[in-house]
C-alpha cells in the first residue's frame, strides 16, 4: 500500500475491421457469441478500460450493428448510453438502454443484446469486493441480485450521476494517490448498492462476542494505518478475526461500522491538517482528498456533523 | 431525463489521453496501455504509424519502416520496428489479446513480419523507447 499517486491500469483499442472487431470481443470478453455488420456509416470501433481489481470504468463506440449475447460471472456490471440505441436481456427481462440512465447487467445467465452506431459506459465491479461493500454498509453477505429492470430516474438519477462523475474524476487521473482511488471505488460501490433495488442471497448471520482485545487491535491498526488505502480485511487480518467477527464488534462496541470508525479517524486528521493549515496556501478540497475523501459535498457534510462547523471554518480559524 | 445524466468515459478518457496524436481518419488500428509494470502500445495509420508509452512516444512515417517482428519477453510481447529516418530500431510492448490484431494490421500496411537485413540492422542505434 502507498500514499503516493498510483495512476490507474488503462487500455485502449480502436480500429475500422469487423472481423478484427468479432474476434477480439467476441473472444476476449467473455461474450457467447456476437454478429458485428456495418451500418451506413463507415464502421469503426474503439473500446477504451480504467480502473484496478475493484473497478474499472469502460467506453465503447460501434459505428455498426452489434448482436449476440454475453455472461456475466464473478462480477457486476452497470452501464447507460450517451449515443445510439440498444437493449439488453431480449429473451429475459428486456431493457432498453435510455441516454444517461443506467441499468445493471444480468448475472450469471447468457442475456441478449442488440446496439446500433452506439455509445456505450460500463461500470465493471468485481464480485466479491461489491459483496464486501454491502457486508460493510448492510450487513449482508455472499452473492447480490440486482434489480435488471429498475433505472433511476429524477433525484436518485442526480446522485447516481453526480457519484459517478466524482470516482471518473479520480480514477482517470493520474496523481490521484492510492487512497484516493480506494476510496472511490468504495464510494462507486455504495452508490450501487443505494441506487439499484436488490436481494443479498445469504441472509446476514450473528455471531457471538469476539473479544475485546481484538476490537483493540483492530482500531489501533486503523489509526496507525489510516494514511494509506487500507480495507476492512485488512484490518480484520491484522485482528486476527474474520470480517463478521470485525463488523459485528464494531457494531457493538461502537454503533458504527467498521470502515465509518476508519471514516472518522481520517476526519479527526483531517481536522488536524485543517487547524494547523494555512488558509492563504491550503485548500478544503486538497486536504480532504489527501485523506480520500472524494465527493467533497459528502465530505463536507459528514465533517461539519461531526465537528459541528463547516471544514472551511477550521481552516480559517 | 429530469435534467440528471450520467458521464461518458470517453470523453473522460480523451481529455486523458496523450498517445492519440493521429488524425483519426488514418488509424487502422490501435492500441495502447498503461501499468504498474508495462506502459506502450502502437497506433498503425496509413502514413504514420506511432509507437510508445503515455510518456515516450515517437511517430514514424510509414514509408521509413524498413521492418517489423513481434517476439514474447519475459511475459510480455515486444514490438520492434526498424525504421531509416530516423534511422533507428524502436521497440514496444503489446498486450496478448491485441497481439494478433496488432499483427494483421502492421501487415496490411508494412507487409509479413521480418527482420530487415543484418547489414542494416547492426548500424541502427539501440533501442529508442
Amino acid at each position: 500500500m502507498s500514499e503516493n499517486p498510483a495512476p490507474a491500469d488503462r487500455f485502449e483499442v480502436a480500429g475500422s475491421d469487423i472481423e478484427q472487431a468479432q474476434e477480439l470481443f467476441g473472444g476476449a470478453y467473455n461474450a457467447g457469441e456476437m454478429i458485428i455488420e456495418p451500418t451506413a456509416a463507415e464502421f469503426t470501433y474503439r473500446y477504451t478500460s480504467v480502473g484496478d481489481e475493484e473497478l474499472t470504468l469502460r467506453g465503447t463506440q460501434f459505428t455498426g450493428r452489434v448482436t449476440g449475447a454475453v455472461l456475466t460471472e464473478g462480477e457486476y456490471i452497470v452501464s447507460w448510453l450517451t449515443g445510439g440505441d440498444g437493449a439488453t436481456d431480449l429473451l429475459g427481462d428486456p431493457v432498453r438502454l435510455v441516454h444517461g440512465q443506467p441499468a445493471v447487467f444480468a448475472n450469471d445467465r447468457l442475456a441478449q443484446f442488440d446496439f446500433t452506431d452506439y455509445r456505450q459506459n460500463l461500470m465493471h465491479f468485481d464480485g466479491a469486493f461489491v459483496e464486501r461493500v454491502a457486508g460493510d454498509v448492510e450487513g449482508a453477505s455472499g452473492p447480490i441480485l440486482f434489480d435488471t429492470t429498475a433505472r433511476p430516474t429524477g433525484t436518485a438519477l442526480r446522485r447516481w450521476a453526480a457519484s459517478v462523475t466524482a470516482v471518473a474524476r479520480v480514477v482517470y487521473d493520474d496523481t490521484s494517490p492510492a487512497l484516493l482511488r480506494a476510496e472511490a471505488n468504495r464510494a462507486a460501490a455504495i452508490a450501487l448498492l443505494e441506487t439499484f433495488p436488490h436481494t443479498a442471497l445469504h441472509a446476514p448471520v450473528e455471531i457471538g462476542l469476539p473479544p475485546a482485545g481484538k476490537t483493540r487491535v483492530a482500531v489501533e491498526f486503523m489509526i496507525a494505518n489510516a494514511h494509506l488505502p487500507i480495507r476492512t480485511e485488512d484490518v480484520a487480518i491484522a485482528a486476527e478475526m474474520s470480517q463478521r467477527s470485525l463488523q459485528s464488534a464494531f457494531r457493538r462496541e461502537y454503533d458504527i461500522t467498521a470502515h465509518d470508525y476508519l471514516r472518522r479517524i481520517r476526519l479527526d486528521r483531517v481536522q488536524e491538517e485543517l487547524q494547523t493549515g494555512d488558509p492563504s496556501g491550503t485548500t478544503v478540497a486538497e486536504i480532504a482528498g489527501r485523506w480520500g475523501f472524494a465527493h467533497l459535498g459528502r465530505f463536507s457534510a459528514s465533517y461539519t456533523s461531526r465537528f459541528g462547523e463547516y471544514p472551511s471554518t477550521t481552516l480559517g480559524s | 431525463m429530469d435534467g440528471a445524466s450520467a458521464p461518458d468515459f470517453l470523453s473522460f478518457d480523451d481529455a486523458q489521453t496523450s498517445m492519440r496524436l493521429l488524425d483519426r481518419a488514418d488509424v487502422i488500428f490501435e492500441c495502447t496501455h498503461r501499468s504498474a509494470t508495462h506502459d506502450g502500445g502502437i497506433t498503425v495509420g496509413r502514413d504514420t504509424v506511432v509507437l510508445g508509452g503515455t510518456d515516450d512516444v515517437v511517430l514514424i512515417e510509414s514509408d521509413n519502416v524498413v521492418g517489423w517482428w513481434m517476439g514474447d519477453r519475459a511475459d510480455v510481447t515486444m514490438l520492434t520496428i526498424w525504421s531509416r529516418l530516423p534511422e533507428a530500431t524502436h521497440e514496444t510492448s503489446v498486450l496478448g489479446p491485441f497481439v494478433g490484431m496488432a499483427s494483421v494490421a502492421l501487415a496490411e500496411i508494412f507487409g509479413d513480419a521480418q527482420r530487415p537485413l543484418a547489414s542494416v540492422v547492426d548500424r541502427l542505434p539501440v533501442p529508442s523507447v
